[in-house]
């Protein structure tokens, strides 16, 4: 099983101490845990948006302070969990995330299937000014799934979304993770949806690891 | 009547009248701010008085060292000023590049300006140098300290949005793209507003006193011109330096955000 992250004696202020942690590759690979246990300081460790104070984080073997950090950001595309919509269009979403992406644009085709595919259909030109939170929540999964990055990091990705859009968004998801070379880390306290499509479940608690529920791990 | 006009002392001192007029319409509309305005009009007079009779000694020297100090130290007003104008907290890496924007931004144009435009001999001539210095110096200041404050402003309200950019993969220039082409308008503006005015709305300060003093009005706007045009190279040069600097102290060497009052 090849790891995507490894994480060795990962220290970041008070927040986090990870003596070791191993994050496959092909697979969905959830976190939970209480509120300020440290899950979103992890997911920015991953993301390079802060650095770890001691430690190693890794990338498929290469350390991550050593290499370029906006070349990382572009192969490791995280979400937080209020992500930032711009004005406009999703088209103009998509249009941006490319653009900062340094990525050709899809064709109007892709974008239409995957706004459907999340529950959105006919969607493109909508003005974000008057999208739910719902909407902007799966807006801003579209950006980061029409750019295919090797690795999505998903800060509650379904808090502002209904059981029946979360199923499909998770599901969805769980696809996405088994191809080949893709990797998806997800915060998530949807409980019971998290853990049937979740391979692997870390829990967090005080910035520590306390729980690590492997079901099956990507080459099994 | 005569070339230059000279005031006498007296008839200085019968100016003051609009001071005491000022004075009486604050006391009549109970304003309760006398203190502060007879403190104003002593404060300019002192001053100016002040820089009358340091001027008189500089341009009796003549000496590049003493004119080279007096730029100096006009530029390190200045600074003080920018830094105490700038609302919101500035961290130090910021207080470097607009010190660096304040001092390239001003000399780079002058040198060129006594040089290139003025031609004077020397170059350094202080009846020339230090006045154009000051109007340069001037405009940059407000220049510099609205570029400051955009920018400082631009990374305390939509952190969220220059993070999100992050997050997609952007370059730091590229997350703060926009910002910068809206920072550079915004403090370009009052100085390309005052040439879109100029001669027809006011006669600047410059080219009334060079027509006060004698000189004809077709001298008078040739000196207006070059000299607004110093100012706009000046200040477009320092508000260029301040964006494509100022904007790196946000970010560290892993691109990522930092807090600037650190």
């Amino acid at each position: 099983m090849q790891a995507a992250f490894s994480l060795r004696e990962v220290v970041y202020r008070e927040i986090l101490y990870i003596p070791s942690l191993d994050i496959p590759s092909g697979l969905l690979f959830g976190i939970t845990g209480k509120s300020g246990s440290g899950k979103t300081t992890l997911l920015k460790l991953l993301n390079n948006l802060i650095s770890c104070e001691e430690g190693e984080v890794s990338y498929y073997g290469q350390n991550v302070s050593a290499s370029d950090p906006v070349a990382l950001r572009r192969r490791v595309v995280m979400v937080p969990q209020s992500p930032y919509i711009f004005p406009r269009t999703a088209r103009e979403n998509i249009r941006l995330a490319f653009y900062f992406n340094r990525k050709e644009l899809p064709a109007q085709a892709e974008m239409e299937k995957l706004l459907a595919v999340l529950g959105m259909p006919g969607m493109l030109d909508k003005d974000t000014f008057v999208m739910s939170g719902g909407e902007k929540q799966r807006l801003a999964l579209a950006r980061v799934l029409l750019l295919d990055p090797e690795t999505l990091l998903l800060d509650e990705p379904t808090a502002a979304l209904d059981e029946e859009n979360a199923k499909a968004v998770i599901s969805y998801l769980a696809q996405w993770a088994s191809r080949p070379g893709k990797a998806v880390v997800i915060i998530s306290h949807a409980g019971a949806l998290i853990k049937e499509h979740t391979d692997s479940i870390l829990t967090l608690s005080g910035g520590k690891i306390t729980g690590m529920n492997e079901k099956r791990s990507a080459n099994a | 009547m005569p070339d230059t006009l000279s005031i006498e002392l007296w008839r200085l001192a019968a100016s003051y009248l609009f001071l005491i007029l000022l004075l009486i319409m604050s006391l009549l509309l109970g304003l309760g701010r006398g203190k502060e305005f007879l403190v104003a009009a002593v404060r300019m007079t002192l001053q100016l008085v002040l820089a009358g009779y340091i001027l008189e000694l500089v341009f009796s020297q003549r000496h590049i060292l003493v004119t080279l100090a007096v730029l100096l130290v006009m530029q390190s007003f200045a600074l003080v000023t920018i830094f105490g104008r700038v609302k919101g907290a500035i961290g130090f890496r910021l207080k470097r590049v607009i010190a660096l924007a304040l001092f390239l931004g001003t000399s780079v144009p002058l040198a060129y300006f006594m040089i290139m435009v003025i031609a004077a001999d020397p170059w350094y001539e202080p009846r020339f140098f230090i006045p154009i210095a000051g109007m340069t110096i001037g405009n940059s200041m407000t220049g510099i300290t609205l570029g400051a404050e955009r920018l400082t402003q631009a990374f305390q309200t939509s952190r969220a949005r220059i993070e999100e950019a992050l997050m997609l993969g952007a370059t730091p220039q590229l997350a703060v793209g926009e910002f910068l082409s809206d920072t550079f308008n915004a403090a370009i503006i009052p100085t390309v507003n005052a040439m879109l005015g100029m001669g027809i709305i006011f006669i600047p300060g410059m080219m009334a006193g060079q027509i006060l003093a004698g000189a004809s009005p077709l001298d008078a706007i040739k000196y207006q011109i070059v000299i607004m045009m110093g100012i706009l190279g000046s200040v477009s040069l320092a508000v260029y330096l301040i964006i494509n600097l100022g904007y790196r102290t946000f970010f560290n060497q892993r691109a990522q955000l930092v807090n600037n009052q650190e």
